[in-house]
């Protein structure tokens, strides 16, 4: 009488490959990690060039500024009430 | 006998070894049994700990900080941002030779040295050397070789990332925004009163390291918890950046010209309560640090003054309310009279009159006048109509440190209390409760509450407007403020060319906190106005305190006004009359509100019905001043304000007019209007009656007769 196997012959190599596929899947989630911290990093450091930009752009159209630019560089001055003329909101009519 | 004497060894020799070995076993009995106690001892009693110095050695703790909400204008032009620089900190355990480190950071980061060595001395891990480095101090550390030429730093220092708030207009509205202090944390004015919605989520979360000691987030907890961290919100605020530069602009000449202490200017929209612009002298600049408090202070907001003439107004809309006539003439006792023993005189008033109409003693700022009237309208009615107005209140703007001024309880109000109250001393009011209280002149009577909140609109919740004065109460009391600024009034310098300017002078005396009397030399000049017949409504206040020379507000306040409001007109595109503005392109300027879109500008003589297009009978009306012009059409009523500060109008009977007529009525609300048919109204939905709201579709079915 054959002696029974306690365990069928492919239930090592499944196990095995559990395994192996565990230890990828925790290796490609650590991998992914790393790409998003790099990715994160780079939109930190755009978004602070960006930041700063515009900080720039800000200081560049501050009314102060341009009031200045416009007295000493070309010579402008306040105009008078009728040498005013009032833009309106163009909406396609 | 040889036998028994070989039997005895072997016996002996077996139980020496029987001895021995147990001995032995016992020893390792008693080794492995204390080596098994000491483990069990160690897993079951220092679990804990021992888990926790394993933790410590493969996960990191992170601490992700939000970005703070922005400050904006009216149209998104940033006031308040963030930018991110170094701050140098140290573990004064790991420096080696601590004097020489705290000699080199002094010279490069321009502190004492001193304080440097005791700072390094302190037994612990973690000092800051200087917050938010600038570049200079950074190159400074490069040449004094603290970070070396590949950015490394010596032993026991590290640069640390840190955002820091910046305010790229500098003074611009510095006394709104506020500052924040090194952990951006609001200190002062928006900063402060924002500072929970502008400040974000701080989130703390742990990481396990990797062998480089790079954190990695493998655990669906720990991802939970990184979006968890949320930036700040950002807040935009009612004022117009440029509008608010112009007027710090003349608030600043004026006070210069006038040699005065300081001033303050208040633009608002009278219709919704927005605040426009808001400058304060002196002013200072939030992105330096360590301005005096007296520099940073709020006036418009936090201070209290006696209004002075100002105040007249206010009692004559109580008059008006308590059936007195504008043409009624009070006795105005040659100039002067005693009160309780105290003696009343005119003030700006150079003339003195035996008999003065209510409408005259506004124009001519009659102090004798205003008394008289204040006696006889009886304490009950003048101290109900101030709490109606506000005085003594807070206005609910919800600025921090806005106070509710005084007005002395009723039970104390004497004669002379009750005179002089009549011409603005012996109350404490706040500019901006008088602005409010000017506003219901040009709103028809109805209080509105002032914001600073453009959005989100969620976080202020405006009163509804209340109305506090007849529609004819407010406009006998606008009629005796044009006459302020007409020929013969105290505001002549306050007008301006192409509106029809109405207003009030006010010259205060200020109390000598020394004497507890009233100096003889202080004054507080101001002038509260606004330009009728034009849209949108726009209330402005302008104040200049202890002028030296010439200081009657005549003089020194509205001059300034009349700047500011040409300021506005520009701003704001304010028509003039008679004036035929063209359009040319467009513009990205905020609008004011629906109600209070600039007007039309349409030469005057343009059928109002052009405006229909041939393709569709669906139009959206621009505002313009026809409802004023045209007294046959009916009236939308104001019915109040939505959620939304939309206004809400109740439905006039439209039923019989012509679409000219209609187009009349409803102009100036953005209303939707899907006419079908020609002729006259015969249907119109909504029926009369019925509320309708700014932008709402307003259908008629016209036919022909």
């Amino acid at each position: 009488m054959k002696s029974r196997q306690w365990m069928p012959i492919w239930v090592l190599p499944v196990l095995i490959g559990m395994a192996i596929g565990t230890v990828w899947l925790r290796l490609s989630i650590v991998r992914t990690t790393y790409s998003i911290n790099q990715v994160e990093k780079k939109i930190r450091e755009f978004q602070q060039s960006k930041e700063q930009l515009e900080l720039k752009l800000t200081a560049l159209r501050s009314p102060r500024r341009l009031e200045l630019l416009g007295k000493t560089r070309f010579g402008l001055s306040q105009p008078k009430s009728d040498q005013i003329v009032h833009l309106e909101e163009s909406n396609g009519r | 006998m040889g036998d028994e004497r070989s039997l005895v060894p072997v016996h002996r020799s077996v139980s020496g070894f029987k001895i021995r070995m147990t001995a032995v076993m016992l020893f390792c009995l008693l080794v492995g049994g204390a080596l098994l106690s000491r483990a069990a001892f160690i897993q079951l009693g220092s679990h804990d700990r021992l888990e926790n110095m394993a933790k410590r050695q493969f996960q990191s703790k992170l601490l992700i900080r939000p970005r703070r909400g922005l400050i904006l204008d009216r149209n998104g032009e940033p006031l308040a941002a963030n930018t991110e620089n170094n701050s140098l900190a140290a573990n004064p355990s790991k420096i080696r030779n601590k004097r020489t480190l705290a000699r080199l950071l002094a010279k490069a980061l321009d502190i004492p040295a001193s304080k440097l060595v005791s700072r390094l001395g302190e037994p612990k891990e973690f000092a800051w050397i200087k917050r938010h480095l600038t570049d200079g101090e950074i190159t400074r550390l490069k040449r004094w070789k603290i970070i070396n030429s590949d950015g490394d730093l010596a032993d026991g220092l590290w640069l640390i990332k840190e955002s820091q708030r910046v305010y790229p207009h500098g003074e611009l509205a510095g006394h709104t925004i506020g500052s924040v202090n090194v952990d951006s944390e609001g200190l002062e004015g928006v900063e402060l009163w924002m500072n929970e919605r502008m400040r974000g989520k701080v989130v703390s979360m742990s990481a396990i390291k990797d062998a480089l000691g790079r954190p990695t987030f493998i655990d669906a907890m720990a991802a939970k918890n990184f979006n968890e961290a949320k930036d700040g919100e950002s807040i935009a605020l009612t004022l117009d950046a440029s509008l608010q530069f112009e007027a710090e602009e003349h608030l600043k000449n004026a006070v210069k010209k006038a040699g005065a202490k300081g001033g303050a200017v208040i633009v608002m929209n009278a219709t919704n309560g927005e605040i426009l612009a808001l400058a304060n002298q002196p002013t200072y600049n939030p992105n330096v640090k360590g301005s005096s408090l007296d520099h940073r202070r709020n006036r418009a907001l936090t201070d209290g003054y006696e209004p002075g003439s100002t105040m007249k107004p206010i009692l004559l809309a109580s008059a008006l309310s308590h059936g007195f006539k504008l043409t009624e003439e009070i006795y105005g006792e040659q100039g002067q009279f005693k009160v309780q023993g105290k003696k009343i005189s005119e003030a700006e008033a150079h003339e003195k009159f035996k008999w003065i109409s209510l409408k005259k003693m506004i124009q001519v700022s009659s102090n004798v006048g205003a008394a008289k009237l204040a006696l006889k309208l009886g304490a009950d009615a003048y101290y109900a109509s101030l709490k109606l107005f506000g005085f003594g209140t807070k206005t609910g703007i919800g600025f921090p440190g806005e106070i509710s001024g005084r007005v002395p309880q009723r039970k104390v109000w004497q004669p002379l209390t009750l005179a002089n109250i009549g011409f603005g001393q012996g109350i404490l009011v706040t500019p901006l409760q008088m602005l409010r209280a000017y506003a219901v002149f040009l709103n028809g009577g109805w209080l509105v509450q002032p914001t600073l909140m453009k959005s989100p609109t969620t976080i202020f919740q405006s009163d509804p407007p209340r109305r506090i004065l007849s529609q004819k109460a407010s406009d006998q009391v606008l009629e005796a403020l044009q006459a302020v600024t007409a020929e013969g009034g105290t505001g002549g310098k306050a007008t301006l060319m192409g509106y029809q300017v109405a207003g009030k002078t006010g010259t205060a005396q200020k109390v000598d906190s020394t004497t507890g009397g009233y100096a003889r030399s202080k004054y507080v000049s101001s002038f509260i106005g606004f330009a009728v017949n034009v849209k949108p409504k726009i209330v402005i206040f302008v104040s200049v305190d202890e002028p030296r020379g010439a200081y009657y507000a005549s003089e020194v306040a509205a001059p300034l006004f009349r700047e500011v409001l040409g300021a506005v007109a520009n701003r704001f595109s304010l028509p003039t009359q008679g004036s035929t503005p063209r359009v040319l392109a467009a513009n990205k300027v905020e609008s004011l509100g629906s109600a209070t879109l600039p007007p039309v500008v349409e030469p005057a003589d343009t059928p109002i019905e052009s405006g229909l297009t041939e393709t569709s009978n669906l139009l959206e009306f621009h505002p313009s001043n026809a409802m004023q012009r045209n007294a046959e059409t009916p009236k939308l009523k104001w019915y109040g304000a939505d959620s939304g500060d939309r206004f809400l109008w109740k439905m006039p009977q439209l039923r019989g007019l012509t679409p000219r007529e209609v187009i009349q009525t409803l102009k100036g609300h953005h209303f939707q209007l899907d006419m079908s048919g020609v002729g006259l109204v015969f249907k119109q939905s909504p029926e009369e009656g019925k509320i309708l709201a700014d932008g709402d579709t307003v259908r008629l079915t016209l036919v022909g007769f």
